[in-house]
């Protein structure tokens, strides 16, 4: 163990550093009160945003013409941007493959969906911005394993499930199926890292990020009223939740579906969610506690000096700033309320 | 073998092995902690390299194990007279009493080191965030130092308690 | 009142006569569908109206719940979420006749009707918010189609009653007006030739009373 975490410095060390850069409370206040979008976007600026491959989204832009010029699309890209920095730091501050790729392997499955789903359309084409990157495999090279029909570089889960996934579909002609298995696998996958990195935090957060995951597709099959077959794909294996748990939860009372999921190890994060669903029949509140369950997870890490768990978090920690950053500019540019924006936020880094 | 035998128990070899394993133990012990607060350094300057000088304070903490080592194995070559003084022969008990004497430096300063690596590596964190509580972090890494100096001071009055 | 420029004959008095009765009829029965298009016209803003607030307030419900999903999906896993869809729909375009106007009506069928499977996209990266936006714009869709075939006959029923206003009006106050003033401008020339020639009728009886006269004088002299 002690030996393990010492490989851990460096990266702890260069974590500490741009932690500092993390968005926390303050930072959110002040981009939900700021007058313009140009200056809820200093804040990222700020924090480091938009300076990849030095590209300033603002160079030239007449700061009082923004609302004009700063619209969906710049904001999207700037994310983009974002995202894919933060991908390249984990990539080079990871001392093993594993704990990079267990944050990455979501953009391979994402790109594979993307080039399934083109083939699918008959086209074969799709816009290469789709493609998320940086990825644990180079997102041409995938395109060229799957239409070539050439899996052997690929990890054996994904093999299985982009055979599985081409089979289902020409089956039933149904992408919805297809990604259904992309995403199990993508969390096998994610599973199978945390297990070949050793480190029980990872695993802990597989766990987390599944049986969130669970909570969350269980409800909307009912709200859906999905099919119990249907349901029984979507769920994940893997998690701390049994599978049955969930199933028994299809046909139970409002009431009982509130105090079993209560009952969990979540219950108290994810209460208030559940209820406001029962209550509204929107899922809006229990999406935001499940991320906050993952997030309170890898706050545990807080004060642990040195070892993978500070790294762990701080990408964790990231990727809500980055999905706060689009609720708050999105919100600015749509004119939602101040107080709106403040409740759909994730929980700031602290 | 019986030759073998009578060779490896002399005293002499005994007490060379004790200096020895003060001096690789500490000196083990020391090279990891300074090692991991040197990476731990690196990443910080990787970020930010302004914070050069007062990384190395920290750094060079969990050095001093070593140094402890080597004045152990010091004292004990001195005292058999390898260096300076009379090569004196001494007994296979004698040699155990020497190796007995060197292991409180060297197992409490193997561990001791590694340990103060860790703390002086989270002071490390505490220069990234908060560069003006620099002194908290030394201070947090130092109390390590103690036990360190207990052991050093334990082997230095046993090796100084033989009686040849 | 401008004239028609006619020749004042009996003929052409006869001529215009008819045309009289027959824009009379005319204008009647141009009332008659003017009013009758004007009645399916209020019917079908009534319906127009009730679908653009029910559309647009589905609408609004969509986009709202769109946004949501949107800010707190990446853009790129929305676009390939809805890269490729699932439903299929058919839609037949024909036309129906009111009151001779040919208006557009579509006719649409889903491939499959089971609600539950509109979504194309799993679920683990996806947000609950995108599911009800899709499940609003489903809903939606075929009031929208509706409402797109009764705006056009609204706007194919408006053009007509324009058309049909304008040529009662025509009718009305120009065609009309003229055709009776002509008529009688070409009855009062008549009438002035009638009493012309009268007159010069009487005028030769006079003068041949006057030369038979002169006559028997010169005779019995």
């Amino acid at each position: 163990m002690l030996l393990d975490n010492t490989r851990f410095a460096y990266a702890t060390g260069r974590i500490r550093v741009i932690e500092r850069l993390l968005i926390d409370r303050s930072g959110y206040n002040r981009m939900i009160d700021a007058a313009t979008v140009k200056e809820a976007a200093e804040v990222l600026s700020e924090a480091g945003y938009a300076v990849a491959g030095g590209t300033d989204i603002f160079a030239g832009k007449d700061p009082r013409r923004l609302g004009d010029s700063f619209g969906a699309h710049e904001i999207e890209s700037l994310l983009e941007a974002e995202r894919r920095k933060t991908g390249e730091l984990l990539m080079e501050v990871s001392p093993d493959e594993y704990i990079a790729n267990y944050f990455l392997i979501k953009n391979d499955y994402h790109n594979i969906k993307v080039i399934l789903k083109a083939e699918f359309s008959g086209a074969g084409t799709y816009d290469p911005a789709w493609l998320s990157v940086p990825g644990v495999y180079e997102a041409g090279k995938l395109a060229g394993i799957i239409t070539g029909r050439l899996y052997g570089d690929m990890p054996e889960i994904m093999r299985k499930a982009v055979s599985q996934a081409l089979d289902i579909f020409g089956r039933t002609g149904d992408p919805q199926l297809s990604d259904i298995v992309l995403d199990s696998a993508r969390f096998a996958q994610m599973k199978e890292y945390a297990a070949a990195s050793g480190d029980t935090f990872l695993s802990g957060l597989a766990v987390v990020m599944i049986d969130m995951s669970n909570i969350k597709s269980a409800l909307r099959c009912i709200k859906l009223g999905k099919a119990a077959d249907f349901a029984e794909r979507v769920l994940i294996r893997g998690g701390s939740m049994d599978i049955s748990f969930f199933n028994a939860l299809r046909d139970a009372e409002p009431q009982i579906i509130a105090e079993q999921l209560e009952g969990t190890r979540y219950g108290g994060i994810i209460s208030g969610g559940i209820r406001s669903y029962l209550d509204e029949g929107k899922l809006v509140s229990l999406e935001k506690a499940a991320d906050s369950c993952i997030i309170q997870y890898a706050d545990k890490a807080k004060y642990v000096a040195i070892g993978p768990e500070p790294v762990i978090r701080y990408f964790v920690v990231k990727e809500y700033e980055i999905m706060n950053a689009g609720i708050i500019l999105a919100g600015k540019t749509g004119g939602i309320p101040g107080n709106v924006i403040r409740e759909r936020i994730r929980d700031a880094y602290a | 073998m019986q030759d073998w035998l009578t060779s490896m128990f002399n005293g002499n070899v005994i007490a060379f092995t004790g200096a020895a394993l003060a001096v690789i133990l500490a000196g083990m012990g020391s090279a990891r902690g300074v090692g991991m607060v040197g990476e731990a350094a690196a990443g910080v300057i990787t970020e930010d390299p302004s914070k050069f000088g007062q990384t190395i304070l920290l750094q060079v903490l969990p050095g001093t194990q070593g140094i402890y080592g080597l004045l152990v194995a010091f004292v004990i070559l001195n005292r058999i007279g390898v260096v300076g003084g009379e090569y004196l022969q001494i007994t296979a008990v004698q040699g155990f009493l020497f190796l007995a004497a060197a292991l409180p430096i060297g197992i409490v300063g193997y561990k001791s080191a590694i340990a103060q690596g860790r703390a002086a590596a989270a002071g490390i964190g505490i220069i990234a965030k908060r560069p003006e509580e620099l002194a908290k972090g030394i201070t947090f890494a130092v109390m390590v130092e103690t036990y360190a100096v207990l052991a050093l001071l334990a082997s230095i009055i046993m090796i100084y308690g033989i009686r040849l | 009142m401008a004239l028609i420029h006619v020749n004042p004959t009996r003929m052409e008095l006869t001529r215009l006569k008819k045309r009289l009765v027959m824009a009379r009829r005319g204008h009647k029965l141009l009332k008659d569908k003017r009013d009758e298009l004007m009645k399916q016209f209020l019917d079908m803003i009534r319906r127009n109206r009730e679908l653009r607030i029910k559309v647009e307030k589905l609408l609004v419900k969509a986009y709202g719940d769109f946004e949501i999903a949107r800010a707190v999906m990446s853009a790129n896993v929305m676009n390939e979420s809805l890269m490729f869809p699932k439903q299929k729909m058919e839609v037949d375009v024909s036309t129906r006749n009111i009151m001779s106007v040919n208006v557009p009506v579509m006719e649409f069928n889903l491939e499959s009707d089971n609600e539950s499977s509109i979504y194309p996209y799993g679920f683990a990266e996806t947000s609950a918010q995108l599911d009800d936006s899709i499940e609003s714009l489903y809903k939606v869709l075929p009031e929208m189609l509706e409402l797109g075939v009764i705006e056009k006959s609204v706007q194919l029923l408006a053009a007509e009653i324009e058309k049909t206003r304008r040529r009662v009006n025509a009718l009305e106050y120009v065609i009309i007006p003229q055709l009776n003033e002509t008529t009688r401008y070409i009855t009062m020339k008549l009438d002035e030739n009638e009493r012309g020639n009268l007159t010069r009728l009487m005028k030769v009886k006079d003068m041949m009373i006057e030369q038979v006269r002169k006559n028997a004088l010169n005779e019995s002299s």
